[in-house]
Order: structure tokens, then C-alpha cells, then sequence
């Protein structure tokens, strides 16, 4: 009876509380983002604007609800919202308005909330209990407390805080502290199994202990995984596990296994809550008031909301929780203001989502107008270009596909459809390369014909040729050669028989330097990690520089009292000599790359792990030959050499902040003199 | 027996006598005992018709006047502290509520440095110290208790209608070694109403925005601004994307179905702060609007240029802002609507009159921008002046009012903007472009902006403004994706770039787009000092030097009178969660004296909501256009444009301006003298010449006056 005045009272205070939503969209107080180039963050048109608020009825004239989650049932028009404050569950209508109380009296610290076509299930995490009413009528049917069963562990605490539930009525149960993952549970409250359990992240620390710490002490050691904190189903039953704070994968999707099959591409560790659309897209909101959607991939769509410190609608304080209607229309639920706002999609954002689900089904050119206006409303949206690109394939058109694949930056892309223009290339010109081969052939054919029996004939091509090399400054750089072929034996030549000078050194260092701008320049876009538009030739002449002249000095140092020979001004030489594999073959295997495509990779990169092997093993004897160090004198001055670089780099960094520090002191106390003097 | 009776009436007479020489003692004075305070009594004043009554102690006061009452306090709490409602109060919160003062106060030399906020009563047993009663008002001298040791004057005018509220500057008197003031907040209560209620606060944000006081409000801070903006001479700009709008209005109003009140700052709004708060807001449960007037403020001081929070002290300002302090409280008559208000707004404002006779476009063109590249910066051309004009030719063949206004034309392009904007890429081919638009009759501008430098500009330290803890005021982007920052240059070198600017500019029949000047409003200490309202001043007289068509971006009010344009006019409020209604008080105030331009809307082109909006606000479209494609932009200062290509805008920039040109042109030059909400999301503005805009935000159609006004739509209905 009791009961009965509780929920009349709070009839009596919602009817007060509740206001009707305006349909007009209010300012919206947050830019919206998305991906764009390299990985970078863009704006983009507002993709959703705040419409309207759904005010959670208070407790008591001075006592505000405290919404802890919400499901809604659309079909109904009614939103159920698990209030930790009140101490029920409030059932309203989409405009607001509160028709009923659930749990009045029973419920202690209603947190999680979830519905099927007859029940309502709610998550008590004070009564560690899980509480089933009828949809109809709000009958109590069946109280959950922990399972009794072996499996679920003595130990492991059962305090429901969030759960989901399956078109078969199994529930999906996050319990606060329980490390094995998600409870699954019958609808009788039996333990079915833990599934979404999430993994222990393996750290430098944790990488040591193990390695160096015994069984017994690496059992005191042992982190547990982190247990998830949301969990969401989507439309066939797949589960969507939150876990916040984690550094990795905050959102999970797992298969009907349990197995994590897909993250979203960015992550959020902040996320607390997440819902899926029947589209499959992703809504995730995070601890920060942010709001991010993903596609089905896992690519980022958009992303907006923030920090909220002027208490502007559409920005959140504490959400706790976010669904998503049909129309697109989403809600997040608030804690701290006791209300959730509605966000209604802007014609851009239904753009998006209807191209999005074009390209989800393959229909590439289908959706191709689509993107193309989309693009128009924001030429750095990154995922239209992708999606473009697929059209172009499928149209055959890979000329341009090649283009949009570069813009979209996807590399799998781009190598497809360069695999697919090179062969078309190939194809066309197949009798020029044949007959270009067979050029060259004949000439070096006739070449050795002519030298063998007119050698006279060529002679004044080899009497020019000659005359170039014999120069001291080309003979000098194409002494490369001989450090190519046998390093120590080209050591011993340019220590004692000055094979090679510091100037022919200098240059080399220069077409080391001239090769790491090329690097950039140069190698095919598959094959290269830096971007023309963020790289600064200033910086790599300078950084190179300064990297092989450090080098050159920390291992001159380090010789020096390691008993070394070698002298600095061979050191400078031979160092720069001994990098001849990179120095001859690099800018080749630059221009190979452009070439070549993913399906080649294995090549390329076998082709540079040689370069760069033999570039070693030559550093390596001509540090032996130099210095005259025996196998493992010539390890050790090289770890000696990097651990001394390695602190000349220390040093120059600390030294920089010492005097940083050296003159704001004085300057910070000369302020605070004048100020307070 | 008959002794006693004639005893017993000369007591009666005495008695009464003396009751009524106190309640109308008519001496200029009343109890002038400099040692003592003024007894209580409660001062009565007729003015034509209206009475106005003051309670010589605390300064409570009301005006009775056509059977309404305005009460300057509380009215409901009784004597023995509770209040008709039921609410309990103490003698703090009750003398909050009651006085017509709250000071703020504190020890500037204490550790601590905490400030005591108080009605005057609770800081001295009898705070008004002289009370000098005139025919039109009266003045009172607030002394407050020895160790507090601040005094001032109050002077109060009345003429029957309108209330003046002064402080001047000259009667303030700071006598102890450690107490500064800090904050007077005028008549904080003034026309408050308890709980919820029937009625509107309108605040000065944005366009403007009301709170409607009978819906419950989930906020938990009330609204409080800065009069024009935060002050960075002393404060730290924010970072934040997507900042709240600026007041630049120094005006509030209450609005109740039997009267209301508008409270406008006309004196020292650049020190003033404007505040609402509503019932459920914390422990209040009044309906408020005031001003509060800053004396000092305290900043955070740094000692060296880190920023590091730990190498800092927090301070309070040493020398006093210096100004005449005045409110003015206009009454208001049953029905007051917010046009009432901005009636009186218009009328106390120096408005340069234009006459506008088209319903304006605004096409600003990006001509380039300034890139990283491997070897070194490059400019990326994005149009060119043969393009503008062409644009200019096509859109010229719809629309009479066009505008054209020029952007990132430097050497350098936009990001590599120097300071000294002119000379320009290709001079002869923007002067040639001025001469074919000015044949075509399309006004052409070039977009300056003297008060914020791009930091990659080259220019002398000596130039650029340092705040009180002597750090270069740096400023970020606020927009999204941005990551530019600025900083602040002193007022002497804008007026230098200005003039010069202006000289330079003869022959390109061109005005200038200025964006800032006028709107961000800061003091200088080091070696340039002047303070908000100096700057103002120089504003002012800058501008209005100018000989050229001068359009600001955003102003604040103190410019209206020299401005010949409006440019990015807000048509939003800042949403917090106290307000629940957007209203174009801005647009009532210029509409129909100055030609109003929106921000650039292909930037957030959020539909038909928008150009509805417009047409609601009374501005005309503006957009940012490129020729080439703005992927171009990407890793420039301005890659925040995402799109702005002419050949993708060009169907919407038709379509907007025809629809907001359809309805206003019915309407141009005239002001909005009532708004009106007839349904739910349907709004009819009528304007001077009777001519009524119809906005239908809602998703039915609707009847007014006999015309159909389809869903999302609007019409003008004569």
C-alpha cells in the first residue's frame, strides 16, 4: 500500500517536471570531426544536432535522479530508466512524460537495464540481484541472485551492474569485478558460461617479471584482466563488450563464440556505453561527453560532443548511457543533470549513413553519386574516397581508383589497383619490352664482337671512358666498390696507400644525406613510410648529419680507449665507405618500389633487408680492419659506440633542459622581484 | 476627567507627530551623524504618477506605478524569517535578498586571498551612513564597517518611469591599508520573482536568449557573463572549440503577463558582468537578472613565459577599474514583449542609419593559402580575381544585393599573412577586379584583421601586447582542425596598420572586412597601458576615421554607431541548459539601420532550419567560396574550410538567397517592433511597415491570417 503513495507522489511531482521537446534543432555546442588524411582529425559538417531532452522526473523537490541506464522499447514509445537515486525504474514515453514506476520499495541500486519482447530485466548491484518484471503490467516474475554453480567460482563476486539479453532470453551480465568476462545466463538464472573475458596487456614490467621471476613469485604478480563495464547486442545477437580505461579495444565485438572478431579502428579509452543500429553501425560515448560513430568496419564516421563546463544542451557531464532509434535519432542519457538528450541526424549525416550501408551491401556504384555529394559537403571526408574507389574498380576505371585509393590512404587498395593498371601497361607494351631487351642484348653482343675483333674501333669510347675514371675524384668514389667486395682489404688501402681522401668521404656523406631526401621523394608510395607533406628536407639534412658525424665521433672516442687504431680522420672515411651496399643499391630499389606492388613485397623487402645486411657486415670488418680488433673486441666497441651515442644524445637533451631551466629561474626571479618589490 | 482626556489626546497628536516626522521628514539629511547610521525609515517619492519608496537603511526598494508593483528585493520573507512559501532563510541570505547592494570584497595582502561576497547590512550594523533625499531621487553614502573601510555613493534618479543607478567612480573610497573591493552588484533582486512562474528573463547571449520561467530547468549554474567578453590583458584565452557566444549587448529584462523591466548598463558596461538564475537553481528560489560591476579581478600571475602553474601566484588586480558605474531600470506596462525591449535597448543607442533597399549575399573568396612543404613553405593559389568576377557576373543575374568580400589575397596567401596585409599578390589584377565590380554596382571588400597576428607573421616583440603577467597574449583557433595560433598586437600598431592600410587602399574601390577591432575587448600593462574603456574610445574614433564602407565582424554595441555592415551576426544562443529559447534581439536592435551578414554557412549548412533561421533573424547569407577544390587546403591554416568549391555551392547559394530574399525583401529597411510565438515552433515577426515574416520550424503546415505556410517554410503576410 505503501507502494502506492510512493508512485502517486512521483506521478504528481513527473507531471510537474515534464516539459514537451521542441523539434527546432538548438545550437549545437560542439564541433564534429572525423577522420581525415593521415590519420589526421578533420571537421566536417555537423552530423548531429541536439533536438530535445527527456527530463528524468526528480525525486523529491530537492532531490535530483541519478539515471544510472536506459533501454528503449520503440515499438512501445517508452523509455525504462534505471534511477539509483529513486530507487526504481521510470518508465516514460519518448516525450517524457512518466506513465509508471518499477521496483518501488524492492529495487536498492538499480544500474543496468535491459528489455526483450516480454520482460524487462533489471541489474540491481545493491541487492546483487537481477529482478524480471512483465512487460505487461510490471509484474515482478523472478528474482536472479548469484548462480549456484561450481564454475562461476566461490570467490567471484555477482554484483550485476550493467546486462543485455538475447532473442532467447539468455542474459549477458557484467558483474563489477568479476575478471572472467560476461556472465551468460538462462532465464532462469542459470550459469550458462563466462564469455568476452578480456586479456591481460602485457607491459615492459610484465615482460621482465616474467623472464626473471620465479613461478612462486610471479604468482604474487599475476595482474588480473580487466573486467568489462558496459554491454550492448546488436540485431543478430552479437554481443558488444565496453571495457573503460582499457588502452586498447575498449569496445569489443564478439562472435557467437565469445571471441573478440572486431574493435573500432580509433580507440577510445573513456568509452562507458555503446549501442549498435540495425545497420550495425557503432555509437559509442565516452566518460568525456564525447560521442563517436563507426561503421560497421570500424572506421570512424564522426565524432563530437566534449567536455561539458558551461552546461550547454548537447554537451554531456556524466553519460552513463546512449541508444539509438530508428529515424537515427540518438539519446544519451546524462547522470549529473538527470535527463537525456536527443540528438537528431542533419541531412549531411543521413547521407552518410545511407552511402555507408550501400557500401556495407557492395553496391559500390550504387552508392557512388552518394559519396560524390557527400565529398562536396566536405572534401577530406576520408571514407568516401574509399568507397569511391571501390566504385571506380568495379567500373574498371583504375586510373582513377589509384588516385582515390591515395586519398582514402588505403595502401591494400592502391596496390590493387596499381597491380591491375601495370598489367594493362604490361600487356600493351609487351613487343616494346621484348624489343627493347632485345636491343640491348644485341648491342652487348656486337659490343663484345666489335672489342674482340676491332678493338681499335672502340678505342676512343674507351679512352674516354677511361680518362673519367682515372680522375682522382671519380677513382675515388668508385673505390665504393672495393669496400662492396672486400672491406677490410679496401681498409688497408685507405689507411695505408690513401686510396680514398676526406674530400671523396664528404662527398659520399653528401649522397647519404642527398639519399635520405630521395627516400622520401622517390620510393613507390606502397613502399613508403613518410609523407612528402610532413617531412621538412631541413630536418632530414640536418638530422642525417648529425646522426653520421655523432657516429663517427662516439666510435673515434670509444676506439680510443678500447685500443683502437684507427685515427679520426679514417674513422670519418671508412665509416662513410662502409655503408657502400646502401649507398650504391638504395636509390636503384627507390625506383624499383615504384614498381612494384604488395603481391611483390617479399621481394622488395628481402632485396632491402640485403642492402642493409650487407651495409652491416661491412661497418662491421671495416671497424675490425681499422681499429685492428679481433671478432669480439670489434662487438663490443660496437655496443660501446651506440651506448655512447646514445648518451651524447642524452646529454645534449639534458643539457638543454639544465639551461632552459638555468635561465627561466633567473628570469622567473627577476619577475617575481620587480613584481612583489 | 475631562484633563485626562485632553492629556490623553496632546500624547496622541505628540506620538503622532512624531511618528509622521520621521516616516516624512522632508530634511535633506536624515540623521546625517557621520558616527551613526541613518535610522530606518522608508522614504517615499512621487513622480507622474509613479511613487517610489526606499528603505533608508538597507536601500530596499519598490516603484508602485498603473497598480504594479516593482520591488528592487525581496517581498516575502516576514519577520520572523520565513518566507510566505514556506522557504527558511537566515539573516545572511534574507539581507541577500532584501538590500540593495551585495559588495564583494577581500584582503589583497592575505595569504589566502578568499573574497567575502555580502548584502550591505551584513558588513555594517548601519551601512548607509548619509541619506539625501531629492525631487528626483536621492543619494546615499555606504560606508562600510572600519575594518572593511570601503565607502561610496549611491546616487538613485527616478522620473516616474525610469530608474538611473549610479557610482560615481570619484565617491569611492578604499581607506583601509588591506581590504579592496572587488564586485558591487546593483539591486541584484530587482523585479525577481519566487519560484516558478509565469514570464521571461531575456540574457544578451548571442543574438539573445529568454528563459522561460515557468519550465524547470536542469542547469546547476546560473548565467553569467562578461559584458563584451573576457579581458586577456588579464585572463588566459581559452583553447576550447566551439566557445559559448560572446554578450555583446550590455542589456537583461524580465518579462511577467503584468510588466517587466529592462536593465541596461549605461555606464561602465565594460566592467560589467550580467547574471540570471532561476528557481531550482541551487538553494535560490528566485527568478533573477542583474549586473554586477568588476572593480578588480584576480589573475593568475606567471613568472617566467612556460605557462607552469607552478611557478605562478594568484593575484588581485592592484589598481582599481576606473569608471562611473550606471544601470538604468526602464519600467515596463503590462504585455511587454521582447520587441518592448529592444526598443528601449535601440533607443538609448547611437545607431549609424544606413539605408539598406536590397536583401544582401555575401560571397567572401579564399584567393590562397600558405603550405608546409618539404623544401620549405608554398603558397596554394585557390582563386583568382578573374574568377571572382565571373562569379560575381552569374550571381549578379539573380541578386541585386551581392557583396563581394576577399580573403588570403597577401603574397603569402592567408596562413603566411604579414602583418602589413598590403601589398598584395597581383595589385593591378585586384584593383581591376575592384573597378569591374564597383561598374557592376557589387560592393568589394578585403578582409583584414589588425587585432590578432598569425604567429608564423614576422613582427617586432615590441609591438605585440603583454599581459599583466608580462607573456605575449597568444590566442588559439577555435575552430576544429585549426591548431593556428595568434597573437595580440597593441592598439597603436593596429591604428598604424589601419591607416596605412586605408591610404593604400585608394583606387580599389574596396572597403574593408575588419574582424576583431571592436569585438575583443583587453587591457595592456607593459609599456603600451590603457585599460577596456580606453580601448573602446580609440575604437571608436578609429573607425570612425575610416573613409571607407567599414563592416565588423561580431561587434560589440559601442560600435553600432560608425559601422556601415554587420558581418558574422549570430542568429544562435549559446544553449546552456538554463535558457530554452533562441530570439533575434540583435537583429530587433539593428534591423532595419544596419545590413546584418550571417557567418559562412556552407561550413555548417545544417539544411532548411538554417535559411528558416535566417529569415527569422532577419540577416542575409554569406558563404565562403574557393574555385579550386579545398582538398587543397588540407595541411594549410585553413584547412577548417572543407567545403567551399563555387561550382558545389553555386545551387545552394541560389536556392538560400532566393528563399530568404522571397520573404525579406517584403521587409527591408523596417525594424521588428513584436515577436510573436503563435503554435509550437512557429514564430511571426511584425515589422514597422505592418508587414508580418511567418517562420513554420514545425513539420505541419499552418494557417495564419488566411495564408498557407507549408512545413519548414516561411512567408511574408501583409
Amino acid at each position: 500500500m505503501k507502494r502506492w503513495y510512493i508512485v502517486i507522489a512521483i506521478l504528481v511531482l513527473a507531471t510537474i517536471t515534464v516539459f514537451a521537446m521542441p523539434s527546432i534543432a538548438f545550437a549545437v555546442p560542439y564541433s564534429t570531426e572525423t577522420i581525415g588524411p593521415e590519420g589526421s582529425v578533420v571537421p566536417t559538417q555537423t552530423a548531429y544536432s541536439p533536438v530535445g531532452k527527456i527530463d528524468i522526473p526528480s525525486v523529491s523537490a530537492d532531490k535530483k535522479a541519478s539515471p544510472e541506464d536506459m533501454a528503449i522499447d520503440e515499438s512501445a514509445g517508452l523509455v525504462y530508466v534505471a534511477d539509483s537515486a529513486a530507487k526504481y525504474v521510470a518508465v516514460l514515453t519518448l516525450d517524457g512524460e512518466l506513465r509508471q514506476v518499477i521496483g518501488a520499495g524492492t529495487l536498492s541500486t538499480p544500474s543496468g537495464v535491459a528489455i526483450d519482447n516480454e520482460r524487462l530485466f533489471v541489474a540491481d548491484s545493491g541487492n546483487n540481484k537481477i529482478y524480471v518484471y512483465s512487460k505487461d503490467g510490471y509484474e515482478l516474475i523472478r528474482e536472479i541472485g548469484k548462480p549456484d554453480n561450481p564454475l562461476v567460482g566461490a570467490d567471484t563476486p555477482f554484483v550485476p551492474a550493467k546486462l543485455t539479453v538475447d532473442s532467447r532470453g539468455n542474459l549477458y551480465v557484467v558483474s563489477t569485478g568479476c575478471a572472467s568476462g560476461l556472465m551468460q545466463l538462462n532465464l532462469d538464472g542459470e550459469f550458462i558460461g563466462y564469455v568476452g573475458a578480456n586479456e591481460t596487456q602485457a607491459t615492459f614490467q610484465s615482460l621482465l617479471q616474467n623472464l626473471f621471476f620465479s613461478e612462486e613469485q610471479k604468482s604474487t604478480f599475476l595482474a588480473a584482466p580487466r573486467s568489462p563495464t558496459n554491454v550492448a547486442i546488436n540485431d543478430r545477437g552479437l554481443i558488444y563488450t565496453v571495457t573503460e580505461t582499457a588502452s586498447r579495444n575498449s569496445v569489443k565485438k564478439l562472435n557467437t563464440l565469445g571471441n573478440a572478431i572486431m574493435s573500432p579502428a580509433v580507440n577510445y579509452p573513456k568509452t562507458v556505453a555503446v549501442t549498435i543500429d540495425e545497420s550495425e553501425n557503432i555509437y559509442s560515448v565516452d566518460s568525456d561527453g564525447y560521442i563517436a560513430v563507426f561503421d560497421s568496419y570500424g572506421d570512424l564516421l564522426f565524432r563530437f560532443g566534449g567536455e561539458d563546463i558551461d552546461e550547454r544542451l548537447g554537451s554531456l557531464d556524466t553519460p552513463v548511457a546512449i541508444d539509438v532509434l530508428s529515424d537515427g535519432t540518438l539519446i544519451a542519457l546524462d547522470k549529473k543533470y538527470g535527463m537525456a538528450v536527443r540528438y537528431g541526424r542533419t541531412e549531411f549525416a543521413d547521407k552518410v549513413f545511407e552511402a555507408v550501408k550501400y557500401y556495407k551491401d557492395g553496391l559500390y556504384l550504387e552508392g557512388e553519386r552518394m559519396w560524390k555529394d557527400i565529398l562536396q559537403l566536405n572534401s577530406s571526408f576520408i571514407v568516401s574516397y574509399k568507397a569511391l574507389a571501390r566504385a571506380s574498380m568495379k567500373r574498371g576505371d583504375y586510373e582513377t581508383a589509384l588516385q582515390q585509393f591515395k586519398l582514402a590512404e588505403d595502401k591494400e587498395g592502391y596496390s590493387e589497383a596499381y597491380w591491375e593498371i601495370r598489367n594493362d601497361w604490361l600487356q600493351r607494351n609487351i613487343a616494346w619490352i621484348v624489343s627493347v631487351i632485345l636491343v640491348i642484348v644485341a648491342a652487348v653482343v656486337v659490343w663484345k664482337i666489335l672489342n674482340k675483333k676491332k678493338p681499335k674501333l672502340l678505342q676512343p669510347v674507351k679512352n674516354g671512358v677511361s680518362k673519367v675514371t682515372n680522375s682522382r675524384v671519380v677513382r675515388e668514389l668508385l673505390y665504393t666498390k672495393n669496400y662492396f667486395k672486400s672491406a677490410p682489404d679496401a681498409v688497408y688501402q685507405t689507411k695505408y696507400h690513401s686510396a680514398t681522401s676526406v674530400w671523396s668521404a664528404a662527398a659520399l656523406y653528401v649522397w647519404f644525406v642527398i639519399l635520405q631526401l630521395l627516400n622520401v621523394l622517390v620510393t613507390g608510395y606502397l613502399f613508403n613510410n613518410n609523407s612528402v607533406y610532413n617531412s621538412n628536407a631541413l630536418r632530414i639534412v640536418l638530422t642525417s648529419t648529425a646522426i653520421l658525424f655523432a657516429l663517427v665521433l662516439c666510435n673515434y672516442f670509444v676506439s680510443t680507449v678500447t685500443d683502437g687504431e684507427g685515427k679520426l680522420k679514417y674513422c670519418f672515411i671508412t665509416f662513410i665507405y662502409a655503408l657502400a651496399p646502401y649507398l650504391i643499391l638504395a636509390l636503384p630499389m627507390f625506383v624499383i618500389s615504384r614498381f612494384l606492388t604488395y603481391n611483390e613485397q617479399i621481394i622488395y623487402d628481402l632485396m632491402m633487408i640485403i642492402v642493409y645486411g650487407w651495409s652491416a657486415v661491412c661497418v662491421f670488418r671495416t671497424i675490425m680492419e681499422l681499429h685492428d680488433y679481433t671478432f669480439w673486441q670489434a662487438i663490443k666497441n660496437i655496443i660501446l659506440t651506440l651506448f655512447a651515442f646514445v648518451m651524447a644524445i642524452l646529454f645534449v637533451i639534458v643539457l638543454r633542459m639544465l639551461l632552459t631551466q638555468f635561465f627561466g629561474y633567473f628570469a622567473s626571479l627577476f619577475r617575481e622581484i620587480f613584481t612583489h618589490a | 476627567m475631562r484633563k485626562k482626556l485632553i492629556f490623553l489626546l496632546l500624547c496622541i497628536v505628540v506620538a503622532c507627530s512624531v511618528t509622521l516626522g520621521v516616516v516624512f521628514a522632508d530634511d535633506p539629511a536624515v540623521n546625517p551623524d557621520e558616527e551613526g547610521g541613518v535610522a530606518a525609515e522608508i522614504y517615499t517619492l512621487d513622480v507622474g504618477g509613479a511613487k517610489l519608496s526606499v528603505n533608508t537603511q538597507n536601500l530596499n526598494m519598490s516603484v508602485t506605478k498603473g497598480g504594479r508593483t516593482w520591488y528592487s528585493g525581496n517581498r516575502h520573507v516576514s519577520e520572523s524569517g520565513e518566507i510566505d512559501d514556506g522557504w527558511e532563510i537566515d539573516s545572511f541570505n534574507g539581507a541577500m535578498v532584501t538590500d540593495g547592494l551585495t559588495i564583494t570584497y577581500r584582503n589583497a595582502n592575505s595569504l589566502n586571498k578568499i573574497p567575502r561576497t555580502a548584502a550591505i547590512t551584513e558588513l555594517a550594523d548601519e551601512p548607509v551612513r548619509d541619506f539625501k533625499k531629492r525631487d528626483d531621487g536621492f543619494d546615499a553614502k555606504i560606508r562600510l564597517a572600519g575594518n572593511i573601510g570601503i565607502s561610496f555613493t549611491l546616487q538613485v534618479r527616478f522620473d516616474g518611469n525610469v530608474i538611473k543607478a549610479t557610482i560615481p567612480d570619484s565617491s569611492i573610497v578604499e581607506s583601509s591599508p588591506d581590504m579592496r573591493l572587488e564586485q558591487i552588484s546593483l539591486f541584484p533582486y530587482f523585479d525577481s520573482s519566487f519560484n516558478q512562474t509565469e514570464g521571461q528573463i531575456f540574457i544578451p547571449d548571442g543574438s539573445g536568449a529568454l528563459i522561460d520561467l515557468s519550465i524547470r530547468s536542469n542547469a546547476t549554474k546560473d548565467y553569467s557573463q562578461r559584458i563584451y567578453g573576457d579581458d586577456y590583458g588579464l585572463t588566459t584565452p581559452s583553447a576550447r572549440a566551439n566557445q559559448p557566444k560572446r554578450a555583446t549587448m550590455p542589456v537583461i529584462a524580465t518579462m511577467y503577463p503584468d510588466g517587466g523591466t529592462v536593465v541596461t548598463v549605461t555606464g561602465g558596461a565594460e566592467y560589467a558582468k550580467a547574471n540570471a538564475s532561476v528557481s531550482g537553481i541551487g538553494q535560490d528560489p528566485y527568478n533573477r537578472a542583474n549586473f554586477t560591476f568588476i572593480y578588480r579581478e584576480p589573475y593568475t600571475r606567471y613568472y617566467d613565459d612556460s605557462g607552469d602553474p607552478a611557478k605562478s601566484s594568484y593575484e588581485l588586480q592592484a589598481d582599481r577599474n576606473v569608471f562611473d558605474a550606471q544601470v538604468t531600470y526602464t519600467l515596463m506596462d503590462e504585455g511587454v514583449n521582447i520587441a518592448d525591449v529592444a526598443k528601449v535597448y535601440r533607443d538609448m543607442l547611437d545607431i549609424n542609419q544606413k539605408d539598406i533597399s536590397t536583401v544582401g549575399l555575401r560571397l567572401q573568396f579564399l584567393m590562397a593559402e600558405n603550405k608546409e612543404s618539404m623544401f620549405g613553405r608554398q603558397t596554394v593559389k585557390m582563386t583568382t580575381p578573374e574568377y571572382v568576377l565571373n562569379v560575381a557576373k552569374e550571381v549578379s543575374y539573380y541578386c541585386d544585393g551581392l557583396s563581394v568580400s576577399l580573403t588570403g589575397y597577401q603574397r603569402n596567401g592567408l596562413g603566411g599573412a604579414d602583418p602589413s596585409v598590403f601589398p598584395m599578390a597581383g595589385k593591378s589584377s585586384y584593383r581591376k577586379l575592384g573597378e569591374d565590380l564597383n561598374n557592376m554596382d557589387v560592393p568589394m571588400s578585403f578582409a583584414v584583421d589588425y587585432v590578432r597576428l598569425h604567429d608564423m607573421a614576422s613582427v617586432s616583440n615590441s609591438r605585440l601586447l603583454q599581459n599583466i603577467s608580462e607573456q605575449f597574449v597568444t590566442l588559439a583557433d577555435t575552430r576544429a582542425g585549426s591548431g593556428v595560433t595568434f597573437r595580440l598586437i597593441k592598439p597603436s600598431y593596429t591604428e598604424q596598420l589601419l591607416r596605412s592600410d586605408v591610404n593604400k587602399l585608394s583606387g580599389f574601390y574596396a572597403g574593408i572586412d575588419a574582424a576583431n577591432i571592436g569585438a575583443m575587448l583587453f587591457s595592456g600593462y607593459k609599456s603600451e597601458v590603457f585599460s577596456r574603456s580606453d580601448l573602446i574610445a580609440d575604437s571608436v574614433r578609429l573607425i570612425g576615421d575610416v573613409q571607407l564602407p567599414v563592416a565588423l565582424s561580431n561587434p560589440n554595441d559601442y560600435m553600432f554607431g560608425v559601422i556601415d555592415s554587420y558581418i558574422d551576426t549570430p542568429i544562435e544562443y549559446s544553449s546552456y541548459l538554463i535558457e530554452t529559447e533562441s530570439v533575434p534581439f540583435l537583429q530587433m536592435v539593428l534591423g532595419g539601420s544596419i545590413p546584418m551578414y550571417s557567418e559562412a554557412l556552407n561550413l555548417d549548412y545544417t539544411g532548411q532550419t538554417l535559411v528558416l533561421k535566417l529569415i527569422d533573424s532577419n540577416v542575409y547569407p554569406s558563404f565562403i567560396l574557393t574555385d579550386e577544390d579545398p582538398i587543397e587546403l588540407y595541411g594549410t591554416d585553413s584547412q577548417c574550410i572543407f567545403t567551399s568549391s563555387f561550382g558545389v555551392w553555386n545551387y545552394k547559394v541560389r536556392d538560400t538567397y532566393e528563399q530568404v530574399s522571397n520573404v525579406l525583401r517584403e521587409v527591408v529597411g523596417q525594424q521588428i517592433v513584436r515577436r510573436d510565438k503563435v503554435a509550437d515552433n512557429v514564430y511571426v515577426n511584425t515589422y514597422s511597415n505592418g508587414v508580418k515574416t511567418v517562420v513554420n520550424y514545425s513539420a505541419n503546415p499552418i494557417t495564419y491570417q488566411g495564408a498557407l505556410i507549408e512545413a519548414m517554410s516561411a512567408a511574408a503576410v501583409r
